[in-house]
């Protein structure tokens, strides 16, 4: 498979009133091209400073440093000029609330034919006609939704249309943070069963950031797990979920309901930590039942443990001493 | 412990300048359970199903339409203030949001003392401090604000507010919806042993089936202010026989990448407006056995299709 | 909030720092009057026929007024009735206003309906027009114009007290309390009151200075403050007809007004940041 975008000891800093916040601390991960890649954590991990990073959408606060490779080409030394070529028609990002995306007092039809008169260079009647193609791709009824105020749709509709927007110039990766996280079940399901069939028609990659480990089961192809800045492990899904490697990741699993049965729960001890005082070397260690030394002064490297198996721990190597 | 008959919460629905009602949101229409005591009745739904107006209806945070509610034999909807004001200590409720659920300018120490000084308790700073004990919180929290605290300790400060008065019975409103999953597993567990030591009676409300099945002993599922299916876990889990009750259960995603589930298009259409609810079987235009002429012309009744499994449906049991 | 915090945030912006240093100025101006001023008797309202309408020099800094009164030393000494005025009518507006906003918020209904008829009723009229129909009815003087200043303006802050009474009794605390069989004004009080009053502090802040300019406006049109008090809106009025050939007569003092205003506009915004939780968790 060929890497589509490379994340490179990605670090990012917000400058706030109570101090810096290290909020991306060496990010490193890869999606390849046509596969759906999950990045899962909780509040505050990073994941979704991770995806506004590679757009470039990040505050004025942020300090940024590191390598976003897409296609070969590092995102974080292009001009504003070129971003904006970049956002929108080569990487598509869709939010867990559409109505922040959307504008209230315009009709769908207005918002969606500007977007693709500016990215495709179309005149109004093409756009039209394009508009429609994509709102019939996402499964909605183009005529009726095209002159919709945004307000008259229901919030899977909504999320409809930001996925036709998303894809109205074609793009080779769609960043989805949360898309259906503010949606009920049954709308959930068949949101992610929309953008599966959109990537396998269209080929794009996905980067899907979630909270939810039931949705990455669900539908991604490899997943990463953030935790308090840092990715602690990445493997394709089935090798994750049945042999899970980090310890925050086994924590993870543990803690996850299971409708089909009824399970014991065994939580993680305490919470997740200040990012403004983070805890040194790894930043998981006042948490983890396996702690030694060395998990508080250097923080441990993301090596390949199996093929395709990454982990940042040193139950698995790393260790200088051993 | 509680039971519930043919409760109903409509809303009056305004419009245009002079406010005329035009329309009556019924939230809540003809709902029927019984919970027993110590026991823990898990209430699912979507948004718009009214599970959440049902719990505040039973505590008469919303005054009812109709129907009767009786606590420990009690008839609630039929209590003066003054006399409901006597039996709220024994119902407490939980919201969703910990922070929004506590008064940002009270320290935590005032949000707990506040319901033992309006019944006049005596040691209330030794009471407190039990109580943030018994939810695993401690005297350093005490002198803080709810700001100062995570999404899940302060969870636990609405617990021991709840728990204060020595309730019998809580309704929890999506007590975990808003927090990360670990937290959320430490809630959950602490619900459970309080429940245990206590001999708590739960009202357990939620939108995330997989929390229902770990903590509730009956389901109900709700659908447009209708129950349409009710029974024990492993009843409406292992043999869900409404038809909504079997989308529901194929939409959520399991935590297991082996168990992807191969069945696509099993969710057809979106929930209708609840203003304006479909007539007959309120979830005839998604069910999959629609039929014509009976579905959408009656309502069906609540059968009761093996012992304690209950199901509103036309066809239930034949599907 | 900690109080770090609070003045953390207080201190970042250098117009804020501004407006309270100019705030604290005032004030101990206004204490230390007697101290600062050169010539309190003067400022008292004693006549000095001999230096009539001097222009400013090391003697009379701000020159002197058509009586031979030191006009620095009336300036300051006015200070103590701008403040006294403009803390008056907003504190007497805040007690009407602020009780009527959250009783009308929190109980709907009825009682809403009627509270908020009676204000619409108030804010008909255009402020100064109103005040000054009541200023005319009452009589003149100061304490008149106060009453009158309070009356055409609490209507504005039951307005904003109640807009925040009702969106906080949806809270789920509110909700929490009432199921925990609360006393509704112990709800009111300690549960409403506190979570409602943040932007009507804002606003009584900034209105500091608008009433003192209305109160101004009043004595300039001989319905307030009467001389000899010293008042700057009085000395304004006092000066205009000396305009032209002696400035720093109505000059002074409208400048004194003029910073005043703004002193306690900048004041209004540091403590809306302070206060408004939007603006604290900006950053996490």
């Amino acid at each position: 498979m060929k890497e589509l975008l490379q994340i490179k000891d990605l670090y990012v800093n917000f400058r706030t009133l109570w101090g810096i916040a290290k909020v991306l601390n060496g990010v490193n991960l890869t999606i390849h091209k046509g596969e759906v890649f999950g990045l899962v954590g909780e509040t505050g991990c990073g994941k979704s400073v991770t995806a506004l990073s590679i757009l470039r959408l990040l505050p004025s606060n942020a300090e940024v440093s590191g390598k976003i490779l897409f296609k070969g080409e590092n995102l974080l030394e292009k001009s504003e000029e070129e971003m904006r070529k970049i956002r929108g028609k080569e990487i598509s990002i869709i939010f867990q609330d559409p109505m922040t995306s959307l504008n209230p007092l315009f009709k769908i039809k207005d918002q969606m034919i500007d977007v693709i008169m500016l990215h495709e260079g179309l005149e109004k009647e093409r756009a039209i006609e394009h508009a429609k193609k994509l709102l019939k791709a996402v499964g909605l009824p183009a005529d009726r939704v095209l002159n919709s105020y945004p307000h008259e749709l229901s919030g899977g509709m909504r999320q409809r249309v930001m996925i036709a927007m998303a894809l109205s110039s074609n793009p080779s990766l769609l960043i989805a943070d949360e898309p259906t996280t503010a949606l009920d079940v049954t709308i959930q399901k068949q949101i992610l069963e929309l953008i599966l069939d959109l990537k396998n028609q269209y080929n794009f990659s996905v980067l899907l950031i979630t909270h939810d480990l039931g949705v990455v089961a669900e539908v991604c192809d490899r997943v990463g797990v953030m935790y308090a800045g840092n990715i602690v492990e990445i493997a394709e899904t089935e090798e994750l979920f049945e042999n899970p490697l980090h310890p925050y990741t086994r924590g993870l699993l543990s803690v996850v309901p299971d409708p089909r049965q009824k399970k014991p729960l065994k939580p993680l001890r305490g919470s997740v930590p200040s990012l403004i005082n983070p805890p040194s070397g790894c930043r998981f260690h006042p948490r983890c039942d396996h702690m030694r030394d060395i998990c508080k002064k250097a923080k441990p490297e993301l090596i390949e443990y199996s093929p395709g198996h990454f982990v940042a721990c040193y139950l698995y190597g790393g260790d200088l001493d051993d | 412990m509680i039971r519930v008959e043919h409760l109903k919460k409509y809303f009056p629905v305004t419009q245009g300048f002079l406010r005329k009602k035009v329309l009556w949101l019924k939230a809540v229409d003809d709902v029927s359970f019984e919970i027993q005591d110590g026991e823990t009745f898990g209430l699912v739904g979507e948004s718009g199903s009214g599970k959440s107006t049902t719990g505040r209806t039973i505590l008469r945070l919303y005054e009812p339409t109709g129907g009767k509610v009786y606590f420990n034999n009690i008839e609630i909807t039929a209590l003066s203030k003054e006399e409901l004001k006597r039996i709220r200590p024994k119902m407490q409720i939980i919201y969703q949001d910990p922070y929004s659920s506590l008064n940002p300018r009270l320290t935590i120490f005032d949000i707990i003392a506040e319901p033992l000084r309006e019944y006049g308790h005596e040691n209330i700073e030794d009471r407190v401090l039990e109580l943030l004990e018994a939810v695993g919180l401690s005297e350093e929290h005490a002198k803080k604000y709810p700001d100062e605290l995570s999404g899940g300790q302060c969870q636990r400060v609405a617990i021991a507010r709840a728990l204060a008065l020595d309730p019998e019975f809580l309704v929890l409103d999506e007590p975990t919806s808003a927090l990360d999953v670990s937290v959320q597993a430490q809630v959950l567990n602490l619900l459970d042993s309080l429940q245990k030591e206590m001999g708590l009676t739960y009202l357990f409300i939620s939108h995330d089936l997989g929390v229902v099945r770990y903590l509730a002993d009956k389901v109900g599922v709700m659908y447009l202010g209708n129950l349409v299916e009710m029974g024990t876990l492993d009843q409406v889990f292992d043999n869900p026989m409404h038809p909504y009750t079997r989308m529901l259960l194929s939409s959520i995603p399991i935590p297991d990448p082996k168990a992807r589930s191969l069945k696509k298009g099993v969710v057809i259409g979106e929930i209708p407006s609840p203003l304006n609810p479909p007539k007959g079987c309120k979830f005839h235009p998604r069910c999959p056995f629609y039929k014509p002429g009976v579905c959408d012309a009656k309502e069906p009744e609540m059968i009761e299709v093996e012992r304690g499994h209950l199901v509103k449906c036309h066809f239930a049991g034949e599907l | 909030m900690r109080k770090e915090e609070m003045l953390k945030i207080l201190f970042r912006n250098k117009l804020s720092i501004l407006g309270l240093s100019i705030i604290i100025a005032l004030v101990l101006i206004a204490i230390l009057a007697p101290i600062l001023a050169p010539y309190p008797e003067q400022a008292l309202g004693e006549p000095n026929l001999k230096e009539r309408l001097q222009p400013p020099s090391w003697k009379h800094p701000f020159g002197t007024d058509h009586l031979g009164r030191d006009v620095l030393s009336r300036v300051i000494y006015g200070t103590r009735t701008s403040l006294v005025i403009g803390f008056s009518v907003v504190a007497l507006a805040l007690l009407i206003g602020v009780p009527l906003g959250l009783i009308a918020g929190y109980f709907g209904g009825k009682m809403d309906l009627a509270v908020m008829r009676i204000t619409d009723i108030f804010l008909a009229f255009p402020p100064l027009l109103l005040a000054l129909l009541i200023a005319t009815t009452l009589g003149r003087g100061m304490v008149n114009a106060i009453l009158a200043l309070a009356i055409s303006w609490w209507p504005w802050y039951t307005r904003l007290a109640r807009g925040m009474a009702i969106s906080v009794k949806e809270r789920p605390y509110v909700e929490a309390a009432k199921a925990m069989g609360i006393a509704d004004w112990k709800i009111m009080l300690r549960h409403i009151l506190p979570n409602s009053i943040s932007p009507v502090i804002v606003q009584a802040t900034m209105d500091m200075g608008s009433a003192i300019l209305e109160a101004a406006a009043l004595s300039f049109l001989g319905l307030g403050v009467q001389p000899p008090t010293p008042d700057w809106g009085l000395m304004v009025s006092e000066g205009k007809d000396y305009f032209l050939n002696y400035w720093w007569y109505p000059v002074f003092p409208g400048l004194a007004i003029f910073i005043t205003v703004i002193a306690f506009n900048l004041l209004g915004d540091a403590v809306r940041e302070v206060i408004d939780p939007r603006l604290r968790r900006r950053f996490l």
